[in-house]
């Protein structure tokens, strides 16, 4: 029974999963303890000690699991959008609509620690989205993804923004088809090498607000060259939501993995 | 960042081992650590302590172990282990390598009566 709203837990039964180890041990493993040694307690009976291989993202993993299966199932496409608080993810998200939702059967999961703004300027798109407040968190878990799927309709296209937030959505799979980040030119360039994992985990990388390329110091050439050390052979496509520049590319982009998913 | 997160998700596996061991307490709990999980080993003995107050596992000692990474790369095989996760090879000066060690974090042992 999961701990969290008492559903479920993750493919039916604790442990439907397998755990992997890739690692090793080898090396010069620093230890160190937290709190006296303790030898034993009175009134408890001996200890007992219970030898385990546990990673703590199995359950998150086993969660996404069930979501892609779900997706599978239902024939969807699922984006997962990743970038720092305004990068324009919204925005894109609201342009991409206009151009797709005649087309293929949209939805959106929107992920932000407080308010429903975000899921308002989608509806406003007469697409159908969910607003998730993580609160005190900082990432979405495949384990909302999951509820917000019951009650979205099923769709050929699902977006779904991350939390504005470049470390810790990463650790997070969501179950999605493919991964996205997200970084605008009012940024640094050196961004893929101060906060890797999003990058290294990406699928695509789109350079937004390109727009404003004339009015600041945004090296492009380098920063394309940093996110390709980080992800070697990394797609960029290189975008304005504002004036549509790229927006073809992108469009293209998300199409060809709609079409195979949907087929 | 996430650490309190994390913090919840050790009490609810040490949660599921207590109760198919049949542990009214636990005493101590061993975790590993990958050096490139994104976790500080302080931090998350820090939300530990908060989160296992008044549970099954309320006051255990935490044994953890921090385990170094280890690069492989994909272009000649090389193994090696940089403080950078994303330090190219040594050897042939590639980009990308895999990660073959460190980016883990697993619950090893709960121990108790």
């Amino acid at each position: 029974m999961c701990d969290i709203c008492g559903c479920g837990e993750p493919g039916k039964s604790a442990h439907a999963h397998d755990h992997h180890h890739p690692h090793d041990h080898g090396g010069q493993a620093r230890r160190f303890s937290f709190a006296p040694e303790t030898t034993g307690l009175p009134g408890f009976g001996p200890t007992r000690v219970v030898e385990l291989s546990t990673r703590l993202l199995d359950r998150n993993d086993a969660y996404a699991a069930d979501v892609a299966t779900r997706l599978a199932a239902a024939r969807t496409f699922a984006a997962n959008l990743l970038s720092s608080p305004g990068a324009g993810k919204t925005t894109l998200l609201v342009e991409t609509l206009k151009r797709i939702s005649s087309r293929w059967s949209c939805a959106v999961i929107e992920g932000d620690q407080h308010t429903d703004l975000d899921a308002k300027r989608v509806e406003a798109t007469g697409v159908p989205a969910v607003q998730l407040n993580t609160g005190k968190g900082c990432h979405l878990d495949a384990h909302m993804v999951l509820h917000a799927l019951d009650v979205l309709p099923s769709v050929q296209c699902l977006l779904i923004e991350n939390v504005g937030n470049l470390i810790c959505p990463a650790g997070f799979k969501l179950g999605e088809t493919r991964r996205v980040v997200l970084l605008s030119v009012t940024e640094g360039e050196d961004k893929p090498l101060k906060y890797p994992d999003a990058f290294a985990g990406a699928d695509l990388m789109l350079l937004t607000k390109i727009d404003l390329l004339p009015h600041v110091d945004f090296d492009v050439v380098r920063c394309l060259e940093y996110a390709r050390r980080i992800k070697p052979g990394l797609d960029v496509i290189e975008v304005s939501a504002r004036s549509g520049e790229g927006m073809e590319a992108w469009i293209a982009w998300l199409s060809a993995g709609l079409r195979r998913s949907v087929d | 960042m996430h650490e309190v997160a994390l913090a919840e998700e050790v009490l609810h596996i040490v949660g599921i081992e207590a109760e198919r061991h049949g542990l009214s307490r636990v005493t101590e709990i061993g975790l590993s650590i990958g050096a490139w999980s994104c976790v500080v080993p302080e931090a998350l003995a820090f939300a530990l302590e908060a989160v296992l107050a008044g549970s099954v596992a309320s006051g255990a000692r935490l044994d953890l172990e921090s385990v170094p990474g280890r690069l492989r790369c994909g272009e000649c095989d090389n193994e090696y282990a940089p403080e950078d996760r994303y330090e190219p090879c040594p050897a042939c000066g590639r980009f990308g390598p895999q990660v073959i060690a460190g980016n883990d974090m697993i619950v090893r042992r709960v121990a108790g009566a």
